[in-house]
Protein backbone atom coordinates (compact mmCIF):
# COMPACT_ATOMS: atom_id res chain seq x y z
CA UNK A 1 0.00 0.00 0.00
CA UNK A 2 3.00 2.27 0.18
CA UNK A 3 2.72 3.44 -3.40
CA UNK A 4 -0.81 4.66 -2.98
CA UNK A 5 -1.17 8.36 -3.70
CA UNK A 6 -2.81 9.81 -0.61
CA UNK A 7 -5.69 11.44 -2.46
CA UNK A 8 -7.10 8.20 -3.85
CA UNK A 9 -7.60 6.84 -0.36
CA UNK A 10 -9.89 9.71 0.48
CA UNK A 11 -12.00 9.74 -2.69
CA UNK A 12 -15.59 9.29 -1.52
CA UNK A 13 -16.41 7.64 -4.84
CA UNK A 14 -13.82 4.98 -4.40
CA UNK A 15 -14.75 1.39 -4.08
CA UNK A 16 -13.32 -1.60 -2.26
CA UNK A 17 -12.89 -4.79 -4.28
CA UNK A 18 -13.87 -8.09 -2.64
CA UNK A 19 -10.16 -8.74 -1.96
CA UNK A 20 -9.99 -5.58 0.16
CA UNK A 21 -8.03 -3.40 -2.24
CA UNK A 22 -9.30 -0.05 -3.38
CA UNK A 23 -10.21 0.09 -7.05
CA UNK A 24 -8.45 3.45 -7.39
CA UNK A 25 -5.24 1.95 -6.06
CA UNK A 26 -5.38 -1.06 -8.36
CA UNK A 27 -5.81 1.20 -11.37
CA UNK A 28 -3.19 3.68 -10.19
CA UNK A 29 -0.68 0.85 -9.67
CA UNK A 30 -1.40 -0.46 -13.14
CA UNK A 31 -0.94 2.97 -14.62
CA UNK A 32 2.36 3.49 -12.86
CA UNK A 33 3.58 -0.02 -13.58
CA UNK A 34 3.65 -1.02 -9.90
CA UNK A 35 3.29 -4.73 -9.11
CA UNK A 36 3.27 -6.73 -5.91
CA UNK A 37 2.55 -10.35 -5.03
CA UNK A 38 -1.11 -9.65 -4.41
CA UNK A 39 -1.91 -7.98 -7.72
CA UNK A 40 -0.27 -10.71 -9.79
CA UNK A 41 -2.36 -13.39 -8.07
CA UNK A 42 -5.66 -11.79 -7.06
CA UNK A 43 -8.46 -12.58 -9.49
CA UNK A 44 -10.40 -9.46 -8.52
CA UNK A 45 -7.48 -7.15 -9.14
CA UNK A 46 -6.66 -8.83 -12.44
CA UNK A 47 -10.24 -8.51 -13.62
CA UNK A 48 -10.35 -4.84 -12.68
CA UNK A 49 -7.13 -4.15 -14.58
CA UNK A 50 -8.29 -6.19 -17.57
CA UNK A 51 -11.42 -4.06 -17.81
CA UNK A 52 -9.47 -0.83 -17.75
CA UNK A 53 -6.98 -2.17 -20.30
CA UNK A 54 -9.80 -3.10 -22.64
CA UNK A 55 -11.43 0.27 -22.22
CA UNK A 56 -8.23 2.08 -23.03
CA UNK A 57 -7.25 -0.10 -25.95
CA UNK A 58 -10.72 0.24 -27.43
CA UNK A 59 -10.87 4.02 -27.19
CA UNK A 60 -7.34 4.26 -28.57
CA UNK A 61 -8.29 2.05 -31.49
CA UNK A 62 -11.18 4.39 -32.25
CA UNK A 63 -9.01 7.43 -31.73
CA UNK A 64 -6.54 6.33 -34.39
CA UNK A 65 -9.37 5.69 -36.82
CA UNK A 66 -8.40 7.72 -39.91
CA UNK A 67 -11.97 9.01 -40.21
CA UNK A 68 -11.40 10.78 -36.91
CA UNK A 69 -8.24 12.51 -38.02
CA UNK A 70 -8.00 16.02 -39.44
CA UNK A 71 -7.90 15.77 -43.20
CA UNK A 72 -7.65 19.26 -44.61
CA UNK A 73 -5.44 21.35 -42.38
CA UNK A 74 -4.44 23.62 -45.28
CA UNK A 75 -7.86 25.19 -45.80
CA UNK A 76 -8.26 25.53 -42.05
CA UNK A 77 -4.99 27.47 -41.82
CA UNK A 78 -6.09 29.74 -44.68
CA UNK A 79 -9.31 30.49 -42.87
CA UNK A 80 -7.50 31.42 -39.66
CA UNK A 81 -5.08 33.68 -41.50
CA UNK A 82 -7.92 35.39 -43.41
CA UNK A 83 -9.40 36.47 -40.09
CA UNK A 84 -5.99 37.49 -38.74
CA UNK A 85 -5.36 39.66 -41.82
CA UNK A 86 -8.44 41.69 -40.98
CA UNK A 87 -6.77 42.64 -37.70
CA UNK A 88 -3.26 43.52 -38.72
CA UNK A 89 -0.93 45.45 -36.43
CA UNK A 90 1.39 47.29 -38.81
CA UNK A 91 3.00 49.46 -36.14
CA UNK A 92 3.86 53.14 -36.57
CA UNK A 93 5.04 54.89 -39.72
CA UNK A 94 8.80 55.58 -39.81
CA UNK A 95 10.35 58.32 -41.95
CA UNK A 96 12.02 57.26 -45.17
CA UNK A 97 14.74 59.55 -46.53
CA UNK A 98 14.71 63.00 -44.91
CA UNK A 99 12.11 63.64 -42.22
CA UNK A 100 10.43 66.45 -44.20
CA UNK A 101 9.88 64.31 -47.27
CA UNK A 102 6.51 62.90 -46.17
CA UNK A 103 7.69 59.45 -47.22
CA UNK A 104 7.06 56.69 -44.71
CA UNK A 105 7.41 52.99 -44.17
CA UNK A 106 5.38 51.05 -41.65
CA UNK A 107 7.41 49.77 -38.71
CA UNK A 108 6.55 46.13 -39.43
CA UNK A 109 7.65 46.31 -43.03
CA UNK A 110 11.01 47.75 -42.03
CA UNK A 111 11.39 45.27 -39.16
CA UNK A 112 10.80 42.37 -41.52
CA UNK A 113 13.48 43.60 -43.92
CA UNK A 114 15.99 44.14 -41.10
CA UNK A 115 15.36 40.70 -39.59
CA UNK A 116 15.97 39.19 -42.98
CA UNK A 117 19.18 41.20 -43.26
CA UNK A 118 20.42 39.82 -39.93
CA UNK A 119 19.64 36.31 -41.15
CA UNK A 120 21.94 36.79 -44.14
CA UNK A 121 24.72 36.10 -41.63
CA UNK A 122 25.03 32.29 -41.65
CA UNK A 123 23.38 30.53 -38.71
CA UNK A 124 21.68 33.65 -37.37
CA UNK A 125 17.93 33.64 -36.68
CA UNK A 126 16.14 36.86 -35.80
CA UNK A 127 13.22 37.36 -33.41
CA UNK A 128 12.13 40.64 -31.87
CA UNK A 129 13.00 43.75 -33.89
CA UNK A 130 11.83 47.01 -32.36
CA UNK A 131 12.27 50.33 -34.13
CA UNK A 132 11.77 53.86 -32.86
CA UNK A 133 13.12 57.34 -32.43
CA UNK A 134 14.65 59.81 -34.90
CA UNK A 135 16.90 58.70 -36.39
CA UNK A 136 15.48 55.24 -35.98
CA UNK A 137 17.12 53.05 -33.32
CA UNK A 138 17.02 49.28 -33.79
CA UNK A 139 16.71 46.73 -30.97
CA UNK A 140 17.19 43.31 -32.46
CA UNK A 141 17.12 39.90 -30.70
CA UNK A 142 18.85 36.97 -32.35
CA UNK A 143 19.66 33.33 -31.79
CA UNK A 144 23.14 32.37 -32.93
CA UNK A 145 24.87 28.99 -33.27
CA UNK A 146 26.30 27.50 -30.09
CA UNK A 147 29.51 26.93 -32.02
CA UNK A 148 30.07 30.62 -32.80
CA UNK A 149 33.81 31.20 -32.18
CA UNK A 150 33.53 34.97 -31.64
CA UNK A 151 30.14 36.24 -30.56
CA UNK A 152 31.21 39.89 -30.59
CA UNK A 153 32.44 39.61 -34.16
CA UNK A 154 29.19 37.94 -35.16
CA UNK A 155 27.18 40.74 -33.55
CA UNK A 156 29.20 43.26 -35.53
CA UNK A 157 28.52 41.36 -38.75
CA UNK A 158 24.82 41.48 -37.98
CA UNK A 159 24.95 45.24 -37.30
CA UNK A 160 26.72 45.75 -40.61
CA UNK A 161 24.15 43.74 -42.54
CA UNK A 162 21.29 45.61 -40.89
CA UNK A 163 22.92 48.96 -41.60
CA UNK A 164 23.58 48.15 -45.25
CA UNK A 165 20.02 46.92 -45.79
CA UNK A 166 18.51 49.97 -44.10
CA UNK A 167 20.47 52.31 -46.37
CA UNK A 168 20.71 50.43 -49.62
CA UNK A 169 17.43 48.55 -49.80
CA UNK A 170 15.06 50.71 -47.77
CA UNK A 171 16.52 54.21 -47.52
CA UNK A 172 15.98 54.45 -43.78
CA UNK A 173 18.36 56.50 -41.60
CA UNK A 174 19.33 54.45 -38.57
CA UNK A 175 20.62 55.59 -35.21
CA UNK A 176 21.90 52.92 -32.86
CA UNK A 177 21.74 49.27 -33.80
CA UNK A 178 21.56 47.12 -30.68
CA UNK A 179 21.95 43.39 -31.21
CA UNK A 180 20.94 41.19 -28.30
CA UNK A 181 21.87 37.52 -28.41
CA UNK A 182 19.03 35.81 -26.56
CA UNK A 183 20.07 32.22 -27.17
CA UNK A 184 22.94 30.06 -28.32
CA UNK A 185 21.37 27.28 -30.32
CA UNK A 186 22.76 23.85 -31.16
CA UNK A 187 22.04 22.36 -34.57
CA UNK A 188 19.26 20.00 -33.47
CA UNK A 189 17.35 22.66 -31.53
CA UNK A 190 16.95 24.86 -34.55
CA UNK A 191 14.01 24.23 -36.83
CA UNK A 192 14.56 23.72 -40.53
CA UNK A 193 14.95 26.93 -42.47
CA UNK A 194 11.75 26.09 -44.29
CA UNK A 195 10.04 27.50 -41.23
CA UNK A 196 10.53 30.81 -42.97
CA UNK A 197 8.40 29.85 -45.91
CA UNK A 198 5.76 32.35 -44.84
CA UNK A 199 7.89 35.43 -45.33
CA UNK A 200 8.41 37.17 -48.61
CA UNK A 201 11.84 36.99 -50.20
CA UNK B 1 -0.39 -9.72 -15.70
CA UNK B 2 2.38 -7.57 -17.07
CA UNK B 3 0.68 -4.20 -16.84
CA UNK B 4 0.86 -1.60 -19.54
CA UNK B 5 3.86 0.63 -19.61
CA UNK B 6 2.52 3.86 -18.19
CA UNK B 7 1.79 6.41 -20.88
CA UNK B 8 4.73 8.79 -20.78
CA UNK B 9 4.85 12.44 -21.60
CA UNK B 10 4.52 12.69 -25.36
CA UNK B 11 7.00 14.73 -27.33
CA UNK B 12 6.35 18.42 -26.97
CA UNK B 13 3.68 19.76 -29.28
CA UNK B 14 6.06 22.15 -30.99
CA UNK B 15 8.86 21.36 -33.35
CA UNK B 16 12.00 23.48 -33.21
CA UNK B 17 11.71 25.14 -29.82
CA UNK B 18 14.21 27.84 -30.68
CA UNK B 19 12.43 28.74 -33.88
CA UNK B 20 9.06 28.78 -32.13
CA UNK B 21 10.36 31.34 -29.67
CA UNK B 22 11.56 33.59 -32.48
CA UNK B 23 8.34 33.27 -34.45
CA UNK B 24 6.36 34.10 -31.31
CA UNK B 25 8.42 37.26 -30.74
CA UNK B 26 7.87 38.31 -34.33
CA UNK B 27 4.16 37.59 -34.25
CA UNK B 28 3.84 39.56 -31.00
CA UNK B 29 5.29 42.53 -32.88
CA UNK B 30 2.64 42.16 -35.57
CA UNK B 31 4.40 39.95 -38.12
CA UNK B 32 1.51 37.96 -39.50
CA UNK B 33 3.80 35.80 -41.65
CA UNK B 34 5.50 34.56 -38.48
CA UNK B 35 2.07 33.89 -36.99
CA UNK B 36 1.16 31.91 -40.11
CA UNK B 37 4.22 29.73 -39.50
CA UNK B 38 3.05 29.08 -35.94
CA UNK B 39 -0.49 28.32 -37.08
CA UNK B 40 0.76 25.91 -39.72
CA UNK B 41 3.02 24.22 -37.20
CA UNK B 42 0.51 23.88 -34.36
CA UNK B 43 -2.86 23.56 -36.09
CA UNK B 44 -2.73 19.80 -36.78
CA UNK B 45 -2.03 18.79 -33.18
CA UNK B 46 -4.48 21.34 -31.75
CA UNK B 47 -7.20 20.19 -34.13
CA UNK B 48 -6.57 16.63 -33.04
CA UNK B 49 -6.75 17.70 -29.40
CA UNK B 50 -10.01 19.62 -29.84
CA UNK B 51 -11.57 16.83 -31.88
CA UNK B 52 -10.76 14.41 -29.07
CA UNK B 53 -12.12 16.74 -26.43
CA UNK B 54 -15.32 17.64 -28.26
CA UNK B 55 -15.91 14.53 -30.36
CA UNK B 56 -16.95 16.73 -33.25
CA UNK B 57 -14.67 17.88 -36.04
CA UNK B 58 -16.63 21.00 -37.02
CA UNK B 59 -16.92 22.26 -33.48
CA UNK B 60 -13.24 21.47 -33.00
CA UNK B 61 -12.28 23.61 -36.00
CA UNK B 62 -14.34 26.51 -34.71
CA UNK B 63 -12.79 26.21 -31.26
CA UNK B 64 -9.23 26.11 -32.57
CA UNK B 65 -9.84 28.96 -35.02
CA UNK B 66 -11.19 31.15 -32.23
CA UNK B 67 -8.26 30.15 -30.04
CA UNK B 68 -5.77 31.21 -32.72
CA UNK B 69 -7.52 34.51 -33.39
CA UNK B 70 -7.65 35.19 -29.66
CA UNK B 71 -3.96 34.35 -29.43
CA UNK B 72 -3.15 36.79 -32.25
CA UNK B 73 -4.98 39.53 -30.34
CA UNK B 74 -3.31 38.86 -27.01
CA UNK B 75 0.18 38.10 -28.29
CA UNK B 76 1.44 41.65 -27.60
CA UNK B 77 0.78 40.95 -23.90
CA UNK B 78 2.14 37.40 -24.03
CA UNK B 79 5.21 37.43 -21.84
CA UNK B 80 6.62 34.17 -23.10
CA UNK B 81 6.47 32.55 -19.66
CA UNK B 82 5.57 29.32 -21.43
CA UNK B 83 6.17 28.21 -24.98
CA UNK B 84 3.66 29.13 -27.69
CA UNK B 85 2.68 25.47 -27.97
CA UNK B 86 1.93 25.10 -24.27
CA UNK B 87 0.05 28.39 -24.23
CA UNK B 88 -2.13 27.36 -27.18
CA UNK B 89 -2.72 23.91 -25.68
CA UNK B 90 -4.06 25.63 -22.59
CA UNK B 91 -6.25 28.07 -24.53
CA UNK B 92 -7.76 25.30 -26.67
CA UNK B 93 -8.37 22.99 -23.70
CA UNK B 94 -10.14 25.68 -21.73
CA UNK B 95 -12.21 26.75 -24.71
CA UNK B 96 -13.30 23.13 -25.18
CA UNK B 97 -14.13 22.88 -21.50
CA UNK B 98 -16.42 25.90 -21.85
CA UNK B 99 -18.04 24.44 -24.96
CA UNK B 100 -18.71 21.16 -23.14
CA UNK B 101 -20.17 23.07 -20.19
CA UNK B 102 -22.46 25.01 -22.49
CA UNK B 103 -23.66 21.74 -24.01
CA UNK B 104 -24.76 20.32 -20.69
CA UNK B 105 -28.26 21.78 -20.40
CA UNK B 106 -29.23 19.85 -23.53
CA UNK B 107 -28.25 16.53 -22.03
CA UNK B 108 -31.17 14.43 -20.82
CA UNK B 109 -31.60 14.49 -17.07
CA UNK B 110 -30.71 10.84 -16.63
CA UNK B 111 -27.32 11.55 -18.16
CA UNK B 112 -26.39 14.32 -15.75
CA UNK B 113 -22.82 13.38 -15.19
CA UNK B 114 -21.68 14.31 -11.74
CA UNK B 115 -23.75 11.60 -10.12
CA UNK B 116 -21.43 8.97 -8.72
CA UNK B 117 -20.84 6.18 -11.16
CA UNK B 118 -22.67 2.94 -10.49
CA UNK B 119 -20.57 0.63 -8.38
CA UNK B 120 -17.94 -1.04 -10.49
CA UNK B 121 -18.24 -4.41 -8.80
CA UNK B 122 -21.93 -4.65 -9.54
CA UNK B 123 -21.61 -3.84 -13.24
CA UNK B 124 -23.83 -6.34 -14.99
CA UNK B 125 -21.31 -7.20 -17.67
CA UNK B 126 -17.63 -6.85 -18.31
CA UNK B 127 -16.33 -5.13 -21.39
CA UNK B 128 -15.87 -7.86 -23.95
CA UNK B 129 -12.85 -8.31 -26.15
CA UNK B 130 -14.81 -7.05 -29.14
CA UNK B 131 -14.25 -3.52 -30.32
CA UNK B 132 -16.78 -1.07 -29.01
CA UNK B 133 -18.58 0.89 -31.68
CA UNK B 134 -17.66 4.53 -32.07
CA UNK B 135 -21.22 5.41 -31.27
CA UNK B 136 -21.09 3.56 -27.97
CA UNK B 137 -17.89 5.25 -26.92
CA UNK B 138 -19.21 8.66 -27.85
CA UNK B 139 -22.39 8.04 -25.97
CA UNK B 140 -20.43 6.86 -22.96
CA UNK B 141 -18.23 9.96 -23.15
CA UNK B 142 -21.28 12.20 -23.21
CA UNK B 143 -22.25 10.89 -19.80
CA UNK B 144 -19.09 12.31 -18.27
CA UNK B 145 -19.00 15.76 -16.75
CA UNK B 146 -17.05 18.27 -18.87
CA UNK B 147 -14.26 18.27 -16.28
CA UNK B 148 -14.05 14.49 -16.19
CA UNK B 149 -14.08 14.26 -19.95
CA UNK B 150 -11.30 16.82 -20.35
CA UNK B 151 -9.07 15.24 -17.70
CA UNK B 152 -9.66 11.70 -18.95
CA UNK B 153 -9.04 12.65 -22.60
CA UNK B 154 -5.82 14.49 -21.87
CA UNK B 155 -4.62 11.56 -19.77
CA UNK B 156 -5.71 8.59 -21.84
CA UNK B 157 -5.79 9.81 -25.44
CA UNK B 158 -3.26 12.61 -25.30
CA UNK B 159 -0.97 10.79 -22.86
CA UNK B 160 -0.33 13.84 -20.65
CA UNK B 161 0.99 13.60 -17.10
CA UNK B 162 -1.28 14.42 -14.17
CA UNK B 163 0.93 17.39 -13.33
CA UNK B 164 0.68 18.74 -16.88
CA UNK B 165 -3.11 18.39 -16.90
CA UNK B 166 -3.38 20.09 -13.51
CA UNK B 167 -1.43 23.08 -14.82
CA UNK B 168 -3.36 23.19 -18.08
CA UNK B 169 -6.81 23.10 -16.52
CA UNK B 170 -5.83 25.10 -13.45
CA UNK B 171 -6.86 22.61 -10.76
CA UNK B 172 -4.87 20.49 -8.33
CA UNK B 173 -3.21 17.27 -9.39
CA UNK B 174 -5.32 15.52 -6.79
CA UNK B 175 -8.50 16.80 -8.44
CA UNK B 176 -7.25 15.63 -11.84
CA UNK B 177 -6.58 12.12 -10.47
CA UNK B 178 -10.02 11.98 -8.93
CA UNK B 179 -11.68 13.05 -12.18
CA UNK B 180 -9.76 10.58 -14.30
CA UNK B 181 -10.63 7.82 -11.84
CA UNK B 182 -14.34 8.65 -11.89
CA UNK B 183 -14.31 8.86 -15.69
CA UNK B 184 -12.70 5.45 -15.93
CA UNK B 185 -15.20 3.95 -13.55
CA UNK B 186 -18.09 5.48 -15.45
CA UNK B 187 -16.73 4.39 -18.84
CA UNK B 188 -15.89 0.81 -17.89
CA UNK B 189 -19.37 0.56 -16.50
CA UNK B 190 -21.18 2.14 -19.47
CA UNK B 191 -19.28 0.21 -22.09
CA UNK B 192 -19.50 -3.04 -20.17
CA UNK B 193 -23.23 -2.65 -19.78
CA UNK B 194 -23.73 -2.25 -23.52
CA UNK B 195 -22.15 -5.44 -24.69
CA UNK C 1 -17.55 60.83 -53.11
CA UNK C 2 -18.01 63.46 -55.85
CA UNK C 3 -17.47 62.57 -59.47
CA UNK C 4 -14.29 64.64 -59.66
CA UNK C 5 -12.83 63.06 -56.53
CA UNK C 6 -13.67 59.69 -58.00
CA UNK C 7 -11.89 60.64 -61.21
CA UNK C 8 -8.87 61.90 -59.28
CA UNK C 9 -8.71 58.55 -57.47
CA UNK C 10 -8.68 56.43 -60.57
CA UNK C 11 -6.26 58.76 -62.36
CA UNK C 12 -3.86 58.64 -59.43
CA UNK C 13 -4.23 54.89 -59.08
CA UNK C 14 -3.21 54.56 -62.70
CA UNK C 15 -0.28 56.95 -62.30
CA UNK C 16 1.02 55.18 -59.19
CA UNK C 17 0.77 51.70 -60.71
CA UNK C 18 2.94 52.81 -63.62
CA UNK C 19 5.84 53.80 -61.35
CA UNK C 20 8.70 51.29 -61.46
CA UNK C 21 9.08 49.48 -58.16
CA UNK C 22 5.41 49.70 -57.23
CA UNK C 23 3.82 46.27 -56.74
CA UNK C 24 0.27 47.42 -56.01
CA UNK C 25 -1.77 49.85 -53.97
CA UNK C 26 -2.61 48.81 -50.43
CA UNK C 27 -5.72 46.66 -50.40
CA UNK C 28 -8.57 47.98 -48.31
CA UNK C 29 -10.94 46.20 -46.06
CA UNK C 30 -13.24 45.56 -49.02
CA UNK C 31 -10.62 43.51 -50.84
CA UNK C 32 -9.61 41.74 -47.72
CA UNK C 33 -13.20 40.81 -46.94
CA UNK C 34 -13.64 39.56 -50.44
CA UNK C 35 -10.58 37.42 -49.99
CA UNK C 36 -12.34 35.93 -47.01
CA UNK C 37 -14.91 34.45 -49.32
CA UNK C 38 -12.33 32.10 -50.73
CA UNK C 39 -10.13 32.59 -53.71
CA UNK C 40 -12.27 34.61 -56.07
CA UNK C 41 -10.19 35.84 -59.02
CA UNK C 42 -11.86 39.20 -58.39
CA UNK C 43 -10.16 39.45 -55.03
CA UNK C 44 -6.91 40.77 -56.45
CA UNK C 45 -5.42 43.49 -54.31
CA UNK C 46 -5.81 46.89 -55.92
CA UNK C 47 -9.23 46.34 -57.42
CA UNK C 48 -10.52 49.29 -55.48
CA UNK C 49 -8.47 52.35 -54.54
CA UNK C 50 -8.37 52.40 -50.73
CA UNK C 51 -4.63 52.92 -51.12
CA UNK C 52 -5.38 56.52 -52.03
CA UNK C 53 -6.98 59.01 -49.67
CA UNK C 54 -7.72 62.63 -50.58
CA UNK C 55 -8.63 64.98 -47.76
CA UNK C 56 -8.64 68.66 -46.92
CA UNK C 57 -7.62 69.11 -43.30
CA UNK C 58 -9.10 72.25 -41.77
CA UNK C 59 -6.59 75.05 -41.34
CA UNK C 60 -4.55 73.83 -44.28
CA UNK C 61 -5.01 75.41 -47.67
CA UNK C 62 -3.51 72.32 -49.23
CA UNK C 63 -5.34 69.17 -50.13
CA UNK C 64 -3.67 66.10 -48.65
CA UNK C 65 -3.20 63.12 -50.92
CA UNK C 66 -2.03 59.98 -49.17
CA UNK C 67 -0.80 57.03 -51.19
CA UNK C 68 -0.45 53.68 -49.44
CA UNK C 69 1.37 51.05 -51.42
CA UNK C 70 3.27 47.81 -51.53
CA UNK C 71 6.73 48.08 -53.10
CA UNK C 72 8.75 45.52 -54.96
CA UNK C 73 11.86 44.38 -53.18
CA UNK C 74 14.06 44.65 -56.26
CA UNK C 75 14.21 48.43 -56.01
CA UNK C 76 15.30 50.65 -53.13
CA UNK C 77 12.13 51.53 -51.27
CA UNK C 78 13.05 55.19 -50.84
CA UNK C 79 13.66 55.56 -54.58
CA UNK C 80 10.28 54.03 -55.36
CA UNK C 81 8.44 56.31 -52.95
CA UNK C 82 10.25 59.38 -54.30
CA UNK C 83 9.34 58.37 -57.83
CA UNK C 84 5.72 57.94 -56.77
CA UNK C 85 5.72 61.38 -55.19
CA UNK C 86 7.19 62.94 -58.32
CA UNK C 87 4.72 61.19 -60.61
CA UNK C 88 1.74 62.13 -58.47
CA UNK C 89 2.97 65.70 -58.12
CA UNK C 90 3.41 66.03 -61.89
CA UNK C 91 -0.02 64.64 -62.56
CA UNK C 92 -1.72 66.94 -60.06
CA UNK C 93 0.17 70.01 -61.32
CA UNK C 94 -1.08 69.48 -64.86
CA UNK C 95 -4.54 68.15 -64.03
CA UNK C 96 -5.38 70.54 -61.21
CA UNK C 97 -3.51 73.77 -61.85
CA UNK C 98 -3.71 76.38 -59.14
CA UNK C 99 -4.42 73.88 -56.39
CA UNK C 100 -1.87 73.03 -53.73
CA UNK C 101 -1.30 69.50 -52.56
CA UNK C 102 0.59 67.79 -49.79
CA UNK C 103 1.60 64.33 -50.92
CA UNK C 104 2.29 61.58 -48.38
CA UNK C 105 3.57 58.20 -49.52
CA UNK C 106 3.39 55.31 -47.06
CA UNK C 107 4.86 51.87 -47.70
CA UNK C 108 2.63 49.20 -46.13
CA UNK C 109 4.47 46.24 -47.56
CA UNK C 110 7.43 45.03 -49.58
CA UNK C 111 7.03 41.99 -51.76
Amino acid sequence: MTNLPPETRTDPDDETLPCGRLLSQVWADWEEGVHDDHTTQCAHCRLAVADLERLESQVRALDSDPAQQPVDAASFIDRVMDVVRLELRPGRPLPLGETDEDLRIMENVAARALRRAAEEVPGVRAGSCRLGGTPVDVDLSVHVPLTTPDVQALAQQIRDRVDVTAHERLGLHLGEINVRITDLVSEDEAAPRSAQEGSAP
Amino acid sequence: MTGNPPPGEPPDVEGGRSDDTLMTERAAEGDEDAFAVLVRRHAPSLLRLATRLLGDRTEAEDAVQEAFVGAWRSLPEFQGRSSFGTWMYRIVTNRCLNILRARRPQAPLNELPDLPAPAYTTAPDRITEGRAALHDVQEALSTLSPEQRICWTLRTLDGRSYAFIAKTVGISEQAVRARVFRARRQLTHSLGAWQ
Amino acid sequence: MSASADTMHSELAHVVREVPGVAFLAPGLRSRLRALRATSPLARPGDDTPGITVSAPSGDTRTTVEIRLICRSDRRTLDTTRAVREAVSRHLATGYPGREFRIIVTVTGVT
